[in-house]
């Protein structure tokens, strides 16, 4: 058996957590996902670790035990996750590692996330003008791609709707409450059209996975998860991202996307078409951003949202479960974390054993997909 | 198909806080640009992009080096001052700092990209609009007492 697998999957339960630090979550996390493969700390070749805000994770050393073995540090934002996973698997490809442990956790305080106009290339007059608000972003996006698509809002609370009721099944969840579509979309607005529930926000968790040659994977785990493919992109010139004082024109027609790019690049890398999928996680940021997403990866056709999620074909038990443990929306956003998170629940529906709602039927071929600013998405195929 | 909830977000024009500097407007206004290096020229006012020598992209604010290809030299543009609303949304919390809360209070405003020309200019509009609307760039104060570009409605 050739490849990359994943042979252990640990979590830290996402919320807020007072007295726990971000690192703690990320031992906890590792330390499960440790227990989950049968492993000690000291069989494993190298790590890779990402925190947006909470310390370095190369300093879990201090806590796991002095092994001497490469720790590679990951900061790239919303995408940290994706990007620690797919440097672990490279790793093992490259021959310079056979057990590679990837962890990433943050924990941030409650409240929108604010930003440095000088840190992005821009003046201080864009923060001046009210300008500098991811929020804004993520709702004139949507707004456009509604409108291009001839798209009702209505499928922005049907899609929290769903969120909602995979979290409220799923013990590691934080917001663990279904919410009906009529209270998410007469909720107070955010930024028009999204309200305040069709945004996820600044969380605490942390999440582990332990990656195996595939030479080692079936000793160590009775269901190991192939990692066939681990892809991450950067925007080329056209896409529409946040903190843009001017864009091109057909901006947001998925001319320069990341997410359009990393997800081809990971379905041609695994053998596999976005038709192949029987479980997939989008970036939902927000509702219209996992609408975008999953058309920009090619689960479905831009504009059949509406009917797609609106059939409940993306409910746990539809055509095409998304998000089963509630995604960004009912887990909220510790960066670093989560993108390994929407991994860890993929593994755990390919094996059988979801914390939350199980998708029935066996599913065989799993998609992820993690995006952030400025402009870089990471995407993942699993297979059994 | 917009809900009461929907319609509750937008702010009318008396409620942006921005009709003061429409009314005002130059030359009588004596209010410094926050950046006057964004304008081709104040009165009346235009933007200043930039054209890219090699890939003929047009960008904003003005780049020596062109943003989109990274490549070609670019050459000074004077933006067209009217275009359309290409989307739009509503401000409806105050930002973080470095945004400062207006001394008279925090109100609701509408902000979007419009097209003009070969670009999508990003900036705040002084009234409600809807995709397609016809605006005319404008002077606003967001508060600060320094002037930015922002787009108002053109009524037929």
């Amino acid at each position: 058996m050739t490849g990359v697998f994943v042979v252990g999957a640990g979590m830290h339960a996402f919320g807020r957590h007072e007295g726990v630090s971000g690192m703690a979550m990320g031992e906890h996390a590792l330390r499960a996902a440790l227990a989950d493969a049968g492993l000690t700390w000291s069989d494993v070749d190298a790590a890779v670790g990402g925190s947006n805000v909470s310390g370095k994770p190369d300093t879990l050393v201090a806590r796991l035990g002095p092994t001497g073995i490469p720790f590679v540090t990951v900061r790239n934002g919303c995408a940290t996750g994706g990007v620690a996973l797919a440097t672990a698997a490279d790793m093992i490809a490259a021959g310079r590692a056979e057990i590679v442990a990837v962890v990433g956790f943050d924990k941030h305080e409650r409240g929108a996330f604010g930003s440095d106009p000088a840190a992005y290339g821009l003046g201080p007059w864009y923060a001046e003008a009210g300008l500098m608000v991811t929020t804004q972003f993520f709702a004139m996006k949507t707004r456009r791609y509604l409108h291009q698509h001839g798209l009702d809002p209505e499928v922005l609370a049907l899609a929290a709707e769903r969120a909602f009721a995979n979290g409220a099944a799923h013990p590691l969840a934080w917001r663990r409450k279904a919410l009906p579509a009529k209270e998410i979309g007469a909720a107070d607005m955010v930024n028009d059209p999204l309200t305040r529930y069709m945004f996820c926000s600044p969380g605490q968790g942390g999440v582990a996975l332990v990656l195996a040659r595939g030479d080692r994977a079936a000793d160590l785990c009775e269901r190991p998860v192939r990692l066939a493919a681990a892809e991450v992109r950067t925007r080329r010139a056209g896409s529409f991202e946040v903190f843009a004082p001017s864009l091109a024109p057909g901006a947001g027609d998925g001319a320069g996307s990341p997410s359009v790019a990393a997800a081809a690049a990971a379905f041609a890398a695994a053998g596999v078409g976005p038709g192949d999928v029987d479980i997939a996680q989008v970036q939902d940021t927000d509702s219209g951003s996992e609408v975008i997403h999953l058309a920009e990866t090619g689960l479905c056709a831009h504009g059949a949202q509406a009917e797609l999620i609106g059939s409940g074909g993306t409910r746990h038990d539809g055509a095409l479960p998304v998000n089963t443990d509630g995604g960004c929306l009912a887990n909220g956003e510790p960066i670093g974390a989560s993108g390994l998170r929407q991994v860890h629940e993929v593994v755990r529906q390919l094996q059988g054993r979801a914390a939350g709602h199980q998708v029935p039927g066996r599913p065989r071929v799993g998609f992820t997909h993690v995006y952030g600013a400025p402009g870089l998405s990471a995407c993942t195929v699993l297979t059994v | 198909m917009a809900t009461p909830a929907h319609q509750a977000g937008r702010p009318t024009a008396d409620r942006t806080g921005e009709a003061t500097a429409d009314r005002a407007g130059p030359p009588a206004d004596d209010r410094p640009l926050a950046d006057p290096s964004l304008f081709a020229r104040r009165d009346p006012p235009a933007l200043r992009g930039s054209r890219c020598t090699r890939c003929a992209a047009v960008t904003f604010p003005a780049a020596a080096r062109c943003p989109a290809c990274c490549v070609g030299d670019t050459t000074e543009v004077e933006l067209p001052d009217t275009g359309t609303v290409w989307t739009w949304t509503v401000q409806s919390f105050p930002p973080k700092p470095p945004y400062r809360v207006p001394d008279s209070g925090f109100e609701p405003f509408p902000v979007g990209y419009v097209e003009l020309g070969e670009v999508l200019v990003e900036g705040r509009f002084t009234g409600p609009v809807a995709i397609g609307d016809r605006v005319r760039l404008r002077l606003v104060d967001p508060g600060t007492g320094r002037l930015v570009h922002g787009f108002a409605a053109v009524r037929p």
